[in-house]
């Protein structure tokens, strides 16, 4: 799976532990974009069974480079 | 008469050559916006999307809707060349004849209803607007309905709606605004949620409206019905005792939460730029969505100018504040809120200076709610409608030191407030006063300006325009 979030810098989002986050769906096709809350623990490379997250700023602006995240709980 | 129908207006746009229908399969995923955006850049035809990747024909997007004096002079059953000045006139003599809306029991938004766990936002081709958007926006030209629970005052306002999900929405209305108004006052204090209805795709001059201030307690459904010429016909929800546009496209019926938060925003807004913000909206629950068969989304792709909110606030807000002007015994000749100047630009022409006046029209605008952040006030020989007249005014006859007022006011969606600026809700106000001072006098000490108009005496101005093709041109 894909997603991304929207941080205000890199250094918001702590990497080795649980965080909550609004992730936008990538998945191409009629619902692209829509929203989960979930928890789960992200990390700056790539994580074995995770799923690939890339990060924009405020601005709107992605980061070059996609981070990962390992989903551990659907929030609402 | 006014179009009733968001459908009759595109049919006339297409008439006059101000709208044109694009047979090619479009992607809501940016695509439509860029094409759009295009449109708004280089002044083109509204664009009707009648193929849009990943949804059934028939549903459709029209782009643009009200991004041209043109498209807004037809709309108000105008000729669609009128100038702006005439359009305005027209506009600020019939909002002298509010007329009511009228309550109709059924209408071709009720075609289709889709209630509780049913509903889909995403059943609709919602556009992803601008590459780095927050989300995907299904409010960017539509009205948000909500009602004063204390009196007869049902508002329209048009604010920016995200798809959460499949069955809520993100907002963004300030507490200024007349939907924060309410629902600040009204039911957040009493962890009350607030009923909501909007309407995608309802008559031009509803919309029109929406996105227009009107005073705290006036129902601009009276104003659209004073526009059209005709009344409104508004057809209750299914959910709650909201009246809708009958005609409109798409209504979504629900409830703002109070204590929720979900993310909204960042978005590219109307002064040109997408500002680095993700805020925080309370959330929109969708209880029900009502649609016409083949239903077309409406999309404003707002930013660098002229795009719909340019064009739509400019009309409104100048007759708005010339009316006021007068009210308050301003000697105002003409007032124009050029679109080029992304709202915050007001030019106030004045018959005859003296202090009192600049005076009385500073505290008018640091009293408005607008985002108005300059205002340039020139002479009644100066065109206000002509922006090389302004322009040429404020270089000449602005004093660097006497001439400028400076004031803090509230925030607006300026790019050059900062962060801190805006979490203190600080902005600020500049007066321009680009007239000749009191004291001076015609014969004796204003400069006369150095134009063909001004220069020459009336025999040699006709002996030139008469001979001007014997002479070659
Ligand atoms: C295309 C368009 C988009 C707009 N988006 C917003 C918005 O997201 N938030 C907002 O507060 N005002 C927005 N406005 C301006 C308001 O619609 C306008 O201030 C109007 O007066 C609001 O209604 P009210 O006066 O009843 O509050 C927009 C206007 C237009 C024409
Ligand atoms: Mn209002």
């Amino acid at each position: 799976m894909e997603y991304d979030t929207f941080v205000k810098s890199l250094d918001e989002l702590p990497q080795g532990k649980d965080v909550d986050l609004y992730l936008r769906d990538l998945s191409p096709g009629r619902y692209k974009y829509i929203v989960r809350h979930v928890r789960g623990v992200v990390s700056g490379r790539a994580t074995p069974g995770g799923d690939t997250l890339w990060l924009r700023f405020h601005t709107g602006y992605r980061h070059p480079q996609p981070w990962s995240i390992k989903i551990t709980e659907e929030l609402d | 008469m006014g179009f009733r129908d968001n459908r009759d207006f595109i049919a006339a746009l297409q008439h006059t050559g101000d709208a044109k229908v694009i047979k090619k399969e479009v992607d809501w995923d940016l695509e439509a916006g860029a094409i759009t955006r295009r449109v708004c850049e280089t002044g083109g035809p509204a664009p009707l999307f009648e193929k849009v990747r990943d949804y059934p024909p028939g549903y459709r997007i029209f782009g643009a809707p009200l991004a041209s004096y043109r498209r807004l002079a037809v709309a108000m059953d105008l000729k669609p060349d009128s100038s702006v000045q005439a359009i305005q006139e027209e506009y600020e003599r019939r909002i002298e004849h509010p007329v009511k809306p009228k309550v109709v029991k059924d209408g071709p938004c009720k075609e289709n209803v889709v209630k509780g766990k049913d509903v889909d936002l995403l059943q609709f081709p919602v556009p992803m607007v601008h590459d780095g958007d927050g989300g995907r926006y299904i409010g960017t030209w539509h009205l948000t309905i909500n009602k004063d629970p204390d009196s007869d005052w049902t508002n329209w306002g048009m604010y920016r709606l995200m798809v959460h999900n499949r069955n809520q929405m993100a907002g963004f209305f300030a507490p200024h605004q007349h939907q924060g108004l309410i629902y600040f006052r009204k039911y957040q204090p009493k962890n009350r949620p607030m009923p909501f209805a909007v309407a995608i795709g309802a008559d031009p001059l509803s919309s029109l409206t929406a996105g227009t201030a009107f005073k705290k307690g006036e129902n601009e459904a009276d104003f659209a019905g004073a526009l059209a010429r005709q009344p409104i016909e508004v057809v209750k929800c299914e959910t709650n005792d909201l009246l809708a546009p009958a005609y409109s496209e798409i209504v979504l019926e629900g409830e703002v939460i109070p204590g929720t938060n979900i993310p909204e925003g960042p978005f590219g807004e109307y002064p040109g730029y997408r500002f680095p913000e993700r805020r925080s909206s309370p959330i929109f629950q969708v209880n029900a969505v009502t649609y016409r068969n083949d239903p077309i989304m409406t999309l404003s792709c707002v930013g660098f100018p002229v795009d719909d909110s340019h064009v739509s606030v400019s009309i409104g807000a100048a007759v708005a504040f010339k009316r006021s002007l007068k009210q308050r015994g301003v000697p105002v000749t003409q007032v124009n809120w050029p679109a080029e100047g992304v709202e915050h630009l007001m030019v106030v022409g004045i018959e005859k200076r003296d202090d009192a006046t600049i005076d009385l029209i500073e505290q008018m605008v640091l009293g408005s709610r607008t985002p108005i952040c300059v205002t340039a006030i020139v002479d009644a020989d100066v065109d206000v409608f002509n922006l090389k007249e302004v322009l040429h005014a404020f270089l000449t006859k602005c004093h660097p030191l006497k001439g400028v007022r400076r004031h803090e006011s509230f925030w607006t969606l300026s790019p050059y407030l900062s962060h801190e600026e805006w979490l203190n809700n600080k902005g600020g106000r500049l007066i321009l006063d680009c007239t000749w001072p009191s004291s001076w006098k015609k014969e004796t000490t204003i400069p006369p300006r150095a134009s063909f108009a001004d220069m020459y005496p009336q025999e040699i101005k006709d002996l030139v325009l008469k001979n001007w093709k014997e002479y070659g041109f």
